[in-house]
């Protein structure tokens, strides 16, 4: 079972914005997590990401697809990297570091190191085709470029993780 | 690809979002409303200001409306475009997921790479019928996009690169007959070699070239440079040289310069290289008209569209006086280059229709 999951778009439309944000918003974030390496700043775009759904959410709750709206915003906000600076700032003033104290955190950095080795062109690719499922010509859409720069990105990035994390 | 699923799982295992999220975003809209409120009153003064001047009147021939108001629709279709904004024709039998689309000089058939056949190009009639497949007749996984017309017709060039156990091979620039036969390499830098376009007289391609550095997620990268390389194959010659992406280059139709993608805009400079001046800011994709007075291109979009598509509406700049005007509604895919019709009064793009916004 999927745990992150693009639901079933033809009902989603149906549904009210609440109902989207708590069948979306942990999916959201973990992608987002992926993309940016940083749980902070993962967060923080998917809070405006989720804003700016809500603010169309007129229209939005209509598409084909509010999800992939969503995802797609998600990926725009994060290619800007408009927030950065203000999350920047907002960390320097945290109390408490988001560090991993747990036991498996070594792991876990393991592959967010392996992740950001990445240029964050093939990340994107990555996070899109195999943590999303979306299919390629889908995410070359969302990240605005064409399918077949879309495959040699994504088959290099696969090359380069399995690599990084010593798979075979 | 589920194994490289696995490897990911473990970076976002034990991650919780905040727990109060949902208020965060609707305090977060409920700011922006009253943010907007103020600022919609500084805007109505700042416009009235402006009609004042009569600006309005002045510049308001640069940017004609589209005449024709169509429904959303989710999938893309190559539409024929009139520069004054009407629809001339949607060309039928386009397949789902084409992109890299070329006319013929002559007008008659269009080039195009699929999803679906990645190791061959397509042909389809510019009224939809006859689709035909040029076989690459390659052995092994061969991924061709991009084609490209010659000037006469009778052959095509495109991006093309090898996928080997699991890795892929750079992007090189390939030319063929087309009828698939007489299949070579023209490039083979150790970086990826993209957007190939025609010389007039059919001698030389211009494309770009990655270079060392990766490109972004918006598929620039600083070492992108434009060069040349004779069709009959070559040392390829650099025409630029800056710290900035140079891409998705095109020859006028005299041959004297050529039009390139640069620092977001889109720049002139001579066929032979050298300083380059600015035509238009804000704009990809060019396509020069067949008289040469004027270029057809694609705008980025400055929010997501429902479709996806990232350029938003068709466009053309007059060279001589550097107007731009708004041909089309029409998002369109980013790589994906307006094609003139010989007569040069419309364009062929594919993309999603968009109700006009003042509707």
């Amino acid at each position: 079972m999927r745990d992150v999951t693009l639901q079933s778009d033809a009902r989603m439309a149906t549904l009210d914005f609440e109902s989207f944000f708590r069948a979306e918003y942990r999916s959201l974030c973990q992608a987002l997590l992926l993309l940016v390496g940083d749980a902070f700043e993962a967060e923080e775009i998917a809070q405006e990401t989720m804003t700016r759904v809500l603010e169309h959410w007129d229209r939005v709750a209509t598409m084909d697809s509010p999800a992939g709206y969503a995802y797609r915003t998600a990926v725009n906000l994060q290619r800007k990297r408009i927030r950065r600076l203000a999350v920047l700032a907002k960390r320097r003033f945290a109390a408490v570091s988001p560090g991993d104290v747990t036991p498996d955190a070594g792991e876990r950095e393991d592959v967010r190191r392996a992740l950001a080795s990445l240029p964050a062109s093939q990340r994107s690719a990555l996070v899109l085709v195999d943590w999303l499922d979306m299919d390629t010509q889908e995410a070359a859409r969302a990240l605005g470029i064409k399918p077949g720069n879309l495959r040699v990105r994504l088959h290099r990035a696969r090359s380069a993780l399995r690599e990084a994390l010593g798979a075979t | 690809m589920s194994d490289t699923r696995e490897l990911l799982r473990p970076a976002v295992e034990g991650f919780e979002p905040m727990p109060d999220a949902f208020d965060r975003v609707l305090g977060r809209r409920a700011r922006r409303q009253r943010n907007r409120r103020v600022g919609s009153i500084v805007l109505a003064l700042l416009v009235a200001a402006i009609a004042t001047w009569g600006l309005s009147r002045a510049f308001g021939h640069l940017n004609r409306e589209v005449p024709a108001v169509h429904p959303r629709t989710s999938g893309a279709h190559a539409y024929v475009v009139g520069l004054d904004g009407s629809l001339r024709a949607t060309v039928p039998n386009i397949p789902q997921g084409v992109y890299g689309l070329s006319l013929s000089p002559d007008g008659t058939t269009i080039a195009f790479a699929t999803q679906d056949h990645v190791d061959q190009l397509s042909t389809l009639a510019i009224d939809g019928s006859g689709r035909e497949t040029i076989h690459l007749g390659v052995q092994g996984e061969f991924t061709a996009s991009a084609p490209a017309w010659s000037p006469d017709g009778t052959q095509l060039a495109f991006e093309g690169y090898w996928t080997r156990a699991g890795k892929t091979s750079q992007i090189d620039i390939y030319v063929v007959d087309a009828d698939g036969s007489k299949l070579r390499r023209l490039t083979n830098s150790p970086y990826d070699d993209v957007d190939p376009a025609w010389s007039p007289d059919g001698t030389t391609i211009v494309y770009s070239n990655a270079g060392e550095s990766v490109p972004d997620v918006n598929d620039e990268s600083p070492t992108q440079e434009i060069y040349t390389v004779p069709v009959t194959g070559g040392t390829p010659v650099r025409l630029t040289k800056d710290r900035l992406s140079d891409r998705s280059p095109a020859y006028s139709p005299d041959g004297a310069r050529i039009v390139v993608n640069h620092d977001g805009g889109l720049w002139l400079m001579s066929a032979a290289g050298g300083k380059m001046t600015l035509l238009v800011r804000n704009a990809e994709t060019p396509s020069w008209s067949p008289d040469g007075d004027s270029i057809a291109f694609a705008r980025p979009h400055h929010s997501t569209t429902s479709s996806g598509f990232r350029m938003a509406g068709v466009f053309v700049v007059e060279i001589a006086n550097g107007s731009v005007w708004h041909v089309a509604q029409i998002d369109v895919f980013a790589g994906d280059t307006p094609q003139w019709l010989p007569g040069g009064g419309s364009v062929l793009v594919v993309g999603v229709r968009r109700p006009s916004p003042q509707r």
